[in-house]
């Protein structure tokens, strides 16, 4: 099986490079691999919380590195607890950092279906796509259901949030040439709303080529006002990672 | 649609805190009498205005510091006239961004809490608590006064943030004013507005009695006296964020609820002061 990949990602419109909170692995912005398992991943670390960045950099690591959460949940402790901290970023540690995932896991199988299995938790998605048509939208797929309290993974264990029980699940067949988007909640929510309206959002994806295509085409729709005011696509970190699979 | 603007650092927005310092204030919540050494309102008031900015702070704290969403000040009315009522190295200062506050408390103090020991039982923790508000109460309650106050204050701030998500006004009194008739003055500031909306004021009667609180209402048919209509009629009406919040956590609203609670015991504030200042946009 040959996967190839591409990765473009930007932060909130004010926000500095350093404080893109998002996280994707792969992170190389284009890669290509051989063989009979792949696995990627797309976080969005909460804004309200703290070292979230970091958060969502082990989740998306350890989705794809197969890594135990309690085993994440120690390093982002011994992490974050090396610096001298003043009262209220100490105060801070103690709620834990927050983030959404989604990863997906490709599967060449000899002889049977080729399989891709999609774990979600929260509003990241992952879009399956076939010669332009988008064939699902996981584990959100209208953008309705995008809200500002998805569910999200704790740093803590003994948050009130239960990991295992908000883990959605959703299994595939996948074809040759067919190409998965992994994508943060604002990108997501922006193209499930456009594909309602019956515009072809897997091409404008597909041709999404280089950082500066993501770059203009979110500037834009940041500052496009919709009927009801708000922008047509939230001012939040923005992470696409498009990936074509051939057996 | 209005209160949709999005808090950032350089679009921060404000939250301003009216607080009664009356004599009354130094009875103890629910009775004018209440048990030998209970805390009282102002006591009790200090606490909840303390541990909200401490809250707000943490809120606003990343990995590299603290993030101005938002200025925030708190301006006391009572005996000793009308004006700022932080403590300590921000001693007269009527608005201040949020990293000032948390590197400026009064002072930081030891207390202790009980936290669940795993087995059942509840073992006590000790755990800093900043102040940055002490507890007073002594004369009048110059309401009115205090209103007009904030509308110079907040015309001044919305003059340097026009596109602000509006200033939240919280007003916390357990009794009448005594020094005008307020109904204008409260209107005049809620009548301030920035390009995302009007000013939203807030209103929060402590109880005197043993009466049950009226939270949110939708209109006056549960209000039986003349003060607190007239409380009721300077409330803004929810937005719908925080209709929504409310809605979550099972009150009933409508499109008419308002941000008012009579008879308010110390749940009652704890949670009023939660709901009204939980960001609706942060960046």
């Amino acid at each position: 099986m040959r996967v190839s990949g591409k990765l473009f990602w930007l932060p909130k419109n004010g926000n500095s490079l350093e404080e893109y909170e998002d996280a994707a692995y792969p992170c190389d912005e284009h890669f290509e691999t051989e063989a009979n398992e792949f696995k990627c991943a797309v976080a969005d670390g909460a804004t309200e919380t703290s070292f979230a960045g970091l958060w969502a950099k082990l989740l998306v690591e350890g989705y794809s590195e197969k890594t135990a959460l309690a085993l994440l949940r120690q390093k982002w402790n011994a992490d974050v607890r090396q610096k001298d901290l003043p009262w209220y970023a100490e105060e801070k540690l103690e709620k834990g950092a927050y983030a959404a995932i989604a990863g997906l896991h490709l599967k060449k199988s000899r002889g049977k279906k080729n399989i891709f299995t999609v774990e979600a938790t929260g509003d990241c998605c992952v879009f399956h796509v076939r010669e332009n048509t988008m064939l699902s939208s996981f584990p959100l797929s209208a953008s309705e259901d995008f809200n500002n309290s998805p569910a999200l993974i704790c740093s803590h264990e003994d948050a009130s949030v239960d990991a295992a029980m908000s883990k959605l699940t959703q299994r595939g067949e996948w074809k040759d040439g067919d190409s998965f988007f992994l994508l943060s909640d604002a990108i997501a929510c922006w193209a499930l709303k456009r594909q309602e309206q019956m515009q072809d959002v897997a091409s404008v994806l597909q041709n999404i080529e280089a950082q500066e295509d993501l770059t203009r085409l979110v500037d834009e729709e940041r500052h496009l006002v919709l009927d009801d005011g708000r922008p047509a696509m939230k001012n939040d970190d923005v992470t696409l990672l498009c990936v074509t699979v051939c057996s | 649609m209005p209160y949709q603007a999005e808090i950032s650092r350089t679009n921060p927005s404000c939250f301003l805190f009216l607080i009664d310092q009356s004599g009354s204030m130094q009875e103890p919540f629910g009775s004018k009498d209440g048990a030998a050494g209970a805390k009282t309102k102002a006591e009790s008031l200090a606490d909840a205005i303390n541990r909200l900015l401490q809250n707000l702070v943490i809120k606003c704290a990343k990995s590299d510091g603290i993030r101005d969403y938002y200025h925030v000040g708190v301006i006391g009315y009572g005996g000793k006239g009308v004006g700022p009522a932080f403590g300590g190295p921000l001693k007269d200062k009527e608005m201040v961004p949020v990293s000032e506050i948390a590197n400026n408390p009064t002072r930081v103090e030891q207390r202790v809490k009980k936290v669940d020991d795993g087995a059942g039982g509840l073992v006590e923790q000790k755990i800093k608590f900043p102040v940055w508000f002490d507890a007073m109460g002594e004369g009048g309650t110059p309401m009115c006064t205090a209103f007009i106050t904030a509308t110079k204050l907040l015309t001044k701030w919305i003059s340097e943030h026009p596109n602000c998500f509006p200033p939240i006004v919280i007003n916390i009194s357990d009794g009448e004013s005594s020094d005008m008739d307020p109904y204008q003055a409260a209107t005049d500031l809620m009548s301030l507005s920035s390009s995302d909306g009007e000013v939203l004021l807030f209103n929060l009667h402590l109880s005197s009695s043993a009466e049950k609180a009226i939270e949110y209402p939708n209109d006056e048919e549960k209000l039986t006296d003349d003060h607190s209509k007239l409380l009721f009629s300077m409330s803004s009406i929810l937005p719908e964020y925080m209709q929504k919040m409310l809605s979550s956590e099972g009150v009933p609203v409508t499109f008419s609820t308002r941000g008012f609670v009579f008879n308010a015991d110390l749940v009652s504030v704890i949670r009023f002061l939660d709901i009204g200042t939980r960001p609706s946009n942060l960046r």
